[in-house]
Protein backbone atom coordinates (compact mmCIF):
# COMPACT_ATOMS: atom_id res chain seq x y z
CA UNK A 1 0.00 0.00 0.00
CA UNK A 2 1.48 3.36 -1.05
CA UNK A 3 1.43 6.25 1.36
CA UNK A 4 0.05 9.57 0.13
CA UNK A 5 2.57 12.22 -0.82
CA UNK A 6 2.50 15.43 1.20
CA UNK A 7 0.60 17.79 -1.19
CA UNK A 8 2.46 20.83 0.14
CA UNK A 9 5.82 19.37 -0.85
CA UNK A 10 4.58 17.74 -4.04
CA UNK A 11 5.11 20.86 -6.09
CA UNK A 12 8.16 21.55 -8.21
CA UNK A 13 9.11 24.90 -6.69
CA UNK A 14 8.27 24.13 -3.06
CA UNK A 15 10.14 20.82 -3.29
CA UNK A 16 13.17 22.56 -4.81
CA UNK A 17 13.16 25.15 -2.01
CA UNK A 18 12.90 22.47 0.67
CA UNK A 19 15.65 20.39 -0.99
CA UNK A 20 18.02 23.36 -0.96
CA UNK A 21 17.17 24.23 2.63
CA UNK A 22 17.67 20.68 3.91
CA UNK A 23 21.31 20.82 2.83
CA UNK A 24 22.30 24.15 4.38
CA UNK A 25 22.02 26.17 7.58
CA UNK A 26 20.59 29.43 6.28
CA UNK A 27 20.04 30.98 2.88
CA UNK A 28 19.10 34.31 1.38
CA UNK A 29 16.10 34.77 -0.88
CA UNK A 30 18.37 35.80 -3.77
CA UNK A 31 20.22 32.47 -3.66
CA UNK A 32 16.95 30.52 -3.80
CA UNK A 33 15.71 32.68 -6.67
CA UNK A 34 18.92 32.03 -8.60
CA UNK A 35 18.98 28.28 -7.98
CA UNK A 36 15.29 27.62 -8.64
CA UNK A 37 14.96 30.04 -11.57
CA UNK A 38 11.59 31.16 -10.23
CA UNK A 39 10.23 34.70 -10.32
CA UNK A 40 10.46 36.70 -7.10
CA UNK A 41 6.67 36.88 -6.77
CA UNK A 42 6.07 33.15 -7.24
CA UNK A 43 8.94 32.20 -4.98
CA UNK A 44 7.71 34.54 -2.30
CA UNK A 45 4.19 33.08 -2.56
CA UNK A 46 5.39 29.46 -2.30
CA UNK A 47 7.73 30.26 0.56
CA UNK A 48 4.83 31.90 2.35
CA UNK A 49 2.89 28.62 2.08
CA UNK A 50 5.83 26.67 3.48
CA UNK A 51 6.18 29.13 6.34
CA UNK A 52 2.44 28.93 7.07
CA UNK A 53 2.79 25.15 7.39
CA UNK A 54 5.69 25.67 9.80
CA UNK A 55 8.20 24.00 7.47
CA UNK A 56 10.48 27.01 7.09
CA UNK A 57 11.25 30.17 9.05
CA UNK A 58 11.63 33.45 7.17
CA UNK A 59 13.67 36.21 8.77
CA UNK A 60 13.73 39.75 7.40
CA UNK A 61 16.70 41.95 8.22
CA UNK A 62 19.32 44.25 6.79
CA UNK A 63 22.73 43.73 5.19
CA UNK A 64 24.35 47.11 5.55
CA UNK A 65 21.77 49.55 4.19
CA UNK A 66 19.90 46.97 2.11
CA UNK A 67 16.98 44.80 3.22
CA UNK A 68 17.61 41.08 3.10
CA UNK A 69 15.33 38.06 3.51
CA UNK A 70 16.85 34.91 4.96
CA UNK A 71 15.25 31.57 5.67
CA UNK A 72 16.01 28.20 7.18
CA UNK A 73 14.23 24.89 7.54
CA UNK A 74 12.47 24.04 10.83
CA UNK A 75 12.41 20.70 12.66
CA UNK A 76 8.90 19.94 11.39
CA UNK A 77 10.08 20.87 7.89
CA UNK A 78 12.97 18.40 8.17
CA UNK A 79 10.55 15.71 9.36
CA UNK A 80 8.08 16.39 6.54
CA UNK A 81 10.86 16.37 3.95
CA UNK A 82 12.26 13.06 5.25
CA UNK A 83 8.79 11.49 5.17
CA UNK A 84 8.27 12.78 1.62
CA UNK A 85 11.66 11.42 0.51
CA UNK A 86 10.86 8.03 2.08
CA UNK A 87 7.55 7.81 0.22
CA UNK A 88 9.22 8.82 -3.06
CA UNK A 89 11.86 6.14 -2.47
CA UNK A 90 9.19 3.48 -1.95
CA UNK A 91 7.42 4.59 -5.16
CA UNK A 92 10.68 4.38 -7.11
CA UNK A 93 11.50 0.94 -5.73
CA UNK A 94 8.20 -0.38 -7.06
CA UNK A 95 8.50 1.19 -10.50
CA UNK B 1 8.54 26.90 -12.70
CA UNK B 2 5.45 24.82 -13.29
CA UNK B 3 3.59 23.41 -10.33
CA UNK B 4 2.45 19.86 -9.51
CA UNK B 5 1.98 17.00 -12.02
CA UNK B 6 5.20 15.55 -10.68
CA UNK B 7 5.95 11.86 -10.91
CA UNK B 8 8.31 10.20 -8.38
CA UNK B 9 11.24 10.33 -10.81
CA UNK B 10 10.76 14.09 -11.28
CA UNK B 11 10.67 14.58 -7.52
CA UNK B 12 13.84 12.55 -7.04
CA UNK B 13 15.53 14.56 -9.80
CA UNK B 14 14.54 17.89 -8.21
CA UNK B 15 15.86 16.78 -4.81
CA UNK B 16 19.09 15.49 -6.34
CA UNK B 17 19.70 18.65 -8.39
CA UNK B 18 19.01 20.96 -5.45
CA UNK B 19 21.31 19.00 -3.15
CA UNK B 20 24.09 18.95 -5.73
CA UNK B 21 23.85 22.75 -6.07
CA UNK B 22 24.28 23.09 -2.32
CA UNK B 23 27.00 20.43 -2.11
CA UNK B 24 29.24 22.45 -4.43
CA UNK B 25 29.12 25.63 -2.35
CA UNK B 26 32.46 26.58 -0.80
CA UNK B 27 32.83 27.60 2.84
CA UNK B 28 35.82 29.98 2.57
CA UNK B 29 37.58 28.00 5.33
CA UNK B 30 40.84 28.01 3.35
CA UNK B 31 41.48 31.64 4.35
CA UNK B 32 41.30 30.86 8.08
CA UNK B 33 43.39 27.70 7.66
CA UNK B 34 46.18 29.66 5.95
CA UNK B 35 45.96 32.71 8.23
CA UNK B 36 45.88 30.88 11.58
CA UNK B 37 48.25 28.20 10.35
CA UNK B 38 50.82 30.89 9.51
CA UNK B 39 50.23 32.75 12.77
CA UNK B 40 50.72 29.63 14.89
CA UNK B 41 53.68 28.55 12.77
CA UNK B 42 55.42 31.91 13.30
CA UNK B 43 54.49 31.95 17.00
CA UNK B 44 56.00 28.52 17.73
CA UNK B 45 58.99 29.00 15.46
CA UNK B 46 59.95 32.23 17.23
CA UNK B 47 59.58 30.53 20.60
CA UNK B 48 61.97 27.87 19.32
CA UNK B 49 64.41 30.58 18.11
CA UNK B 50 64.21 32.32 21.46
CA UNK B 51 65.51 29.21 23.24
CA UNK B 52 68.06 28.15 20.63
CA UNK B 53 69.40 31.68 19.97
CA UNK B 54 69.22 33.40 23.38
CA UNK B 55 71.03 36.47 22.05
CA UNK B 56 67.90 37.58 20.23
CA UNK B 57 66.33 40.61 21.87
CA UNK B 58 63.65 39.47 24.33
CA UNK B 59 61.47 42.55 23.99
CA UNK B 60 61.11 42.52 20.20
CA UNK B 61 60.81 38.79 19.85
CA UNK B 62 58.12 38.69 22.56
CA UNK B 63 56.35 41.51 20.77
CA UNK B 64 56.13 39.42 17.61
CA UNK B 65 55.43 36.12 19.42
CA UNK B 66 52.32 37.50 21.11
CA UNK B 67 51.57 40.32 18.65
CA UNK B 68 50.65 37.88 15.89
CA UNK B 69 47.45 36.86 17.70
CA UNK B 70 45.71 40.27 17.71
CA UNK B 71 46.80 40.72 14.08
CA UNK B 72 45.15 37.38 13.26
CA UNK B 73 42.03 38.42 15.16
CA UNK B 74 41.77 41.72 13.25
CA UNK B 75 42.31 40.02 9.86
CA UNK B 76 39.72 37.36 10.70
CA UNK B 77 37.22 40.03 11.74
CA UNK B 78 37.76 42.00 8.51
CA UNK B 79 37.35 38.84 6.42
CA UNK B 80 34.20 37.78 8.29
CA UNK B 81 32.70 41.22 7.76
CA UNK B 82 33.56 41.12 4.04
CA UNK B 83 32.09 37.62 3.69
CA UNK B 84 28.89 38.72 5.43
CA UNK B 85 28.43 41.38 2.73
CA UNK B 86 28.95 39.03 -0.20
CA UNK B 87 27.79 35.56 0.89
CA UNK B 88 24.14 34.63 0.55
CA UNK B 89 24.10 31.30 2.32
CA UNK B 90 25.55 29.52 5.34
CA UNK B 91 26.50 25.91 4.64
CA UNK B 92 26.33 23.12 7.22
CA UNK B 93 30.09 22.60 6.86
CA UNK B 94 30.74 26.07 8.27
CA UNK B 95 29.18 24.85 11.51
CA UNK B 96 31.44 21.79 11.43
CA UNK B 97 34.52 24.03 11.20
CA UNK B 98 33.20 26.42 13.86
CA UNK B 99 32.42 23.68 16.39
CA UNK B 100 35.63 21.81 15.62
CA UNK B 101 37.97 24.75 16.12
CA UNK B 102 36.07 26.30 19.03
CA UNK B 103 36.37 22.89 20.72
CA UNK B 104 40.11 22.92 19.98
CA UNK B 105 40.46 26.43 21.46
CA UNK B 106 38.55 25.44 24.63
CA UNK B 107 40.77 22.38 25.17
CA UNK B 108 43.90 24.47 24.59
CA UNK B 109 42.69 27.14 27.03
CA UNK B 110 42.00 24.47 29.68
CA UNK B 111 45.55 23.16 29.26
CA UNK B 112 46.82 26.73 29.59
CA UNK B 113 44.88 27.10 32.85
CA UNK B 114 46.34 23.80 34.12
CA UNK B 115 49.82 25.15 33.31
CA UNK B 116 49.20 28.24 35.42
CA UNK B 117 48.09 26.09 38.37
CA UNK B 118 50.65 23.27 38.12
CA UNK B 119 53.54 25.00 36.31
CA UNK B 120 53.66 22.03 33.94
CA UNK B 121 53.34 22.82 30.23
CA UNK B 122 50.92 20.27 28.81
CA UNK B 123 49.56 22.52 26.11
CA UNK B 124 52.69 22.64 23.93
CA UNK B 125 53.23 18.89 23.98
CA UNK B 126 49.54 18.20 23.31
CA UNK B 127 49.07 20.98 20.72
CA UNK B 128 49.88 18.82 17.64
CA UNK B 129 47.56 16.11 18.91
CA UNK B 130 44.64 18.50 19.49
CA UNK B 131 45.17 20.33 16.22
CA UNK B 132 45.72 17.12 14.28
CA UNK B 133 42.60 15.55 15.75
CA UNK B 134 40.46 18.62 14.92
CA UNK B 135 41.77 18.82 11.35
CA UNK B 136 41.43 15.04 10.92
CA UNK B 137 37.76 15.02 12.05
CA UNK B 138 36.73 18.13 10.05
CA UNK B 139 38.57 16.70 7.03
CA UNK B 140 36.73 13.41 7.44
CA UNK B 141 33.33 15.11 7.61
CA UNK B 142 34.01 17.38 4.65
CA UNK B 143 35.74 14.58 2.72
CA UNK B 144 38.89 16.66 2.13
CA UNK B 145 41.76 14.18 1.92
CA UNK B 146 44.63 16.64 2.54
CA UNK B 147 43.10 17.55 5.91
CA UNK B 148 42.78 13.87 6.79
CA UNK B 149 46.43 13.26 5.90
CA UNK B 150 47.62 16.51 7.57
CA UNK B 151 45.62 15.77 10.70
CA UNK B 152 47.02 12.24 10.88
CA UNK B 153 50.59 13.57 10.61
CA UNK B 154 49.80 16.16 13.31
CA UNK B 155 48.68 13.42 15.68
CA UNK B 156 51.82 11.40 14.90
CA UNK B 157 54.00 14.48 15.60
CA UNK B 158 52.55 14.59 19.13
CA UNK B 159 54.31 11.28 19.77
CA UNK B 160 57.59 13.24 19.61
CA UNK B 161 56.42 16.42 21.35
CA UNK B 162 55.41 14.28 24.34
CA UNK B 163 58.91 12.89 24.79
CA UNK B 164 61.29 15.59 23.49
CA UNK B 165 62.63 18.77 25.13
CA UNK B 166 60.95 22.18 25.06
CA UNK B 167 62.81 23.68 22.08
CA UNK B 168 61.99 20.63 19.93
CA UNK B 169 58.39 20.79 21.06
CA UNK B 170 58.16 24.36 19.75
CA UNK B 171 59.78 23.43 16.45
CA UNK B 172 57.48 20.45 15.99
CA UNK B 173 54.42 22.57 16.89
CA UNK B 174 55.48 24.98 14.16
CA UNK B 175 55.79 22.05 11.74
CA UNK B 176 52.38 20.70 12.83
CA UNK B 177 50.82 24.12 12.07
CA UNK B 178 52.33 24.02 8.59
CA UNK B 179 51.21 20.46 7.84
CA UNK B 180 47.76 20.56 9.48
CA UNK B 181 46.66 24.06 8.45
CA UNK B 182 48.80 25.96 5.95
CA UNK B 183 49.28 23.19 3.36
CA UNK B 184 45.65 21.92 3.38
CA UNK B 185 44.49 25.56 3.28
CA UNK B 186 46.58 26.39 0.22
CA UNK B 187 45.02 23.57 -1.81
CA UNK B 188 41.54 23.95 -0.32
CA UNK B 189 40.76 26.93 -2.52
CA UNK B 190 40.72 24.76 -5.64
CA UNK B 191 38.39 22.16 -4.13
CA UNK B 192 34.59 22.34 -4.15
CA UNK B 193 32.54 21.78 -1.03
CA UNK B 194 35.19 22.36 1.66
Amino acid sequence: MYKDLNPLLHSQLRLAVMSVLIGIEEVEFTFLKEKTGATAGNLSLQMGKLEEAGYIKIIKGFKGKYPVTKCHITESGKKAFCEYATVIKSYLQHL
Amino acid sequence: MKQDNLNPSDSAKIIDEALSHVRNEKTGAYYYYILWGLILMIHFFLRYCKIVYPLLSDYYIDLIIYGVFPIGGILSFIRKDKDAQTENLVTKLEKVYAFGFVGFAICYAILGFVEIKTHVDFKTSLYPMLLGFTVFVTGGITGYKLSIVGGSIGMIISLFTLILGTEWQYLLCSLASLICCVLPGLFMKQVKNV
